[in-house]
């Protein structure tokens, strides 16, 4: 029954991009994307990334940690993240009569992507006629992002772990572990009390909750003890290590929330990647300078699984270290 | 702008195209020793890229229940990468039978930086060692100049130059079979020090 729906899936939707270069060189690719709505307000080359286009993220599993050691003898604690049948379950285009302005986002297409293929038994009847109208397996996970309309991939688009490049930062979102009810030392990083010299049975606590008769009362938001954790956290501006194509990994250096097999969200990073490349381009930088770490472009609008093998490049590439080779 | 020649990336394109279908499968079946031409990665000018170890991975690898059973699979592919003397299987490893023990003697030297050009050695006591796969770890402690100095020393560190045993303690060629994983007693025993101390001069000579 997998195989029936995994073959239902589009192949070969779209081409990988090729390298940054003008859209009349013959290597540039055209990617061929569905569902565009009529008018374009967009005049980018497409297929090209650039410092204002949204690329939608991807929907990994949170595998585990281990350490990689690059070319100068520096070892890395790196996070593994697996993209598991990650697939664009839907594409809504915004209300027709939106122009961009520099604050709305109302001109952005979403994109509802999911992950983790579950039986259609566990699968119910709602939600397997959404998954059976966009003609991909049941997922787990469901989840939104808003792109640019040269970021659109089509319904049912495999992402591949090619669509983030070695060097490139990126932002994790996934829930925290949770931690149940927590004191304030715990919850809030406070000091507490002494050990000893006369402290009585309040060693842990948070110590005073306010002034005096002046506001006369405890303000609200005032930190004290509670739920902790199973909140959705980001860390943000993690760098792409290493990428694995065959086995569809991320390898992100530094820690990530959430537990071990939790799904995480794994978009370019909104500071190190979006903001940066807007002010390399309002100064003048060149296009190989707007990403760092010798990052020359993203793939836009993504990565596929069938063109990440035909692009034909090796399955693993990583980040090189900043010494000698 | 990144050096790419567009006429070499389509010639290589066609080719890629052409022996797509069944040639391509043919060859990665029977000919692993000349592996179909590969397109120069094309996002970053400074990445390295290089074969994957599992080309053709099995679903329980792909879509796995629990990812333990994938991270120890990618950590036994990184130490065939990282461990080419295979020294966590050999002289770091629990039972094989010429693993170091805690009390012997050794010496380490490493690059000082990564250009490689300058080395360092260190000698001293193995105070014990750290078994975790890619990250096993040793200690060796030292008294140089009165002062005990101890320091850690990653086993698969591509800075590492040579790791040598220069007195092992198994109660055969000198030194005292201690008995224990870890030796942090000795600490306390500048006695047990000078033996080592004799142990590296005559190793010197």
């Amino acid at each position: 029954m997998k195989g029936l729906f995994r073959s239902l899936r589009p192949l070969g939707s779209f081409r990988s991009l090729a390298t940054a270069s003008e859209a009349s060189s013959s290597t540039l690719v055209q990617p061929v994307v569905d569902n565009l709505p009529e008018s374009s307000t967009s005049s980018v080359i497409p297929g090209k990334w650039t410092p204002y286009t949204q690329r939608t993220g991807a929907i990994a599993r949170k595998r585990g940690m281990t350490a990689l050691w690059d070319n100068d003898g520096r070892r890395w604690p790196v996070t593994v993240l697996q993209l598991d049948a990650c697939q664009v379950v839907q594409h809504t285009p915004p209300p027709p009569s939106t122009t961009p302005t520099p604050s709305s986002t109302a001109h952005l297409h979403t994109l509802q992507l999911g992950a983790s293929d579950r039986p259609e038994k566990t699968t119910s009847a709602q939600l397997l006629g959404h998954f059976r109208k966009a003609g991909v397996p049941p997922k787990y996970e469901v989840q939104e992002f808003r792109v640019t309309q040269d970021a659109v991939l089509p319904v049912g688009t495999e992402i591949s772990a090619g669509h983030f490049v070695p060097g490139q930062l990126v932002d994790v979102s996934a829930t925290s572990i949770g931690k149940g009810f927590q004191g304030p030392m715990k919850r809030h990083g406070m000091r507490g009390l002494k050990a000893t010299h006369g402290v009585s049975l309040t060693h842990r606590s948070g110590g005073s909750t306010g002034q005096h008769q002046d506001p006369g009362r405890v303000l609200p938001g005032k930190k004290m003890a509670g739920h902790m954790g199973a909140v959705k956290r980001t860390t943000s501006n993690l760098l792409v290590h290493r990428i694995d194509t065959a086995l569809n990994l991320i390898f992100v250096r530094g820690a990530v929330p959430g537990s071990d097999e939790a799904f995480v969200s794994v978009r370019d990073a909104k500071k190190g990647v979006v903001y940066k490349a807007q002010a390399g381009f309002r100064k003048g930088k060149e296009q190989d300078k707007w990403l760092g770490q010798g990052v020359t472009g993203l793939p836009t609008p993504g990565m596929s699984r069938e063109g990440a093998k035909k692009a034909g490049w090796e399955g693993v590439v990583e980040w090189a270290g900043k010494g000698q080779k | 702008m990144a050096s790419t020649p567009s006429t070499a990336m389509t010639a290589l394109r066609s080719v890629v195209k052409a022996g797509e279908t069944s040639k391509m499968g043919f060859l990665r079946t029977f000919s692993r020793s000349a592996p179909a031409p590969q397109t120069p990665y094309p996002f970053s000018s400074t990445a390295l890229s290089k074969s994957s170890p599992t080309p053709n991975p099995t679903p329980n690898l792909l879509s796995p229940r629990k990812g333990a059973g994938l991270i120890n699979h990618i950590n036994e592919q990184l130490r065939e990468t990282y461990d080419a003397k295979s020294l966590t299987t050999t002289l770091f490893s629990r039972r094989h039978k010429n693993r170091i023990l805690a009390g012997s003697v050794m010496t380490v030297t490493s690059y000082t930086s990564s250009a490689r050009t300058t080395t360092s050695t260190f000698s001293g006591v193995l105070m014990g060692v750290r078994r975790r796969g890619i990250d096993t770890a040793f200690r060796l402690r030292n008294v140089i100049a009165k002062v005990g100095m101890e320091v850690d020393f990653k086993v698969l560190s591509p800075l590492i130059k040579e790791i040598k045993v220069i007195k092992r303690a198994d109660g055969k060629s000198g030194l005292k079979n201690l008995g224990r994983a870890k030796v942090g007693y000795l600490r306390e025993r500048p006695g047990a020090m000078s033996q080592i101390a004799s142990a590296l001069k005559t190793a010197a000579k």
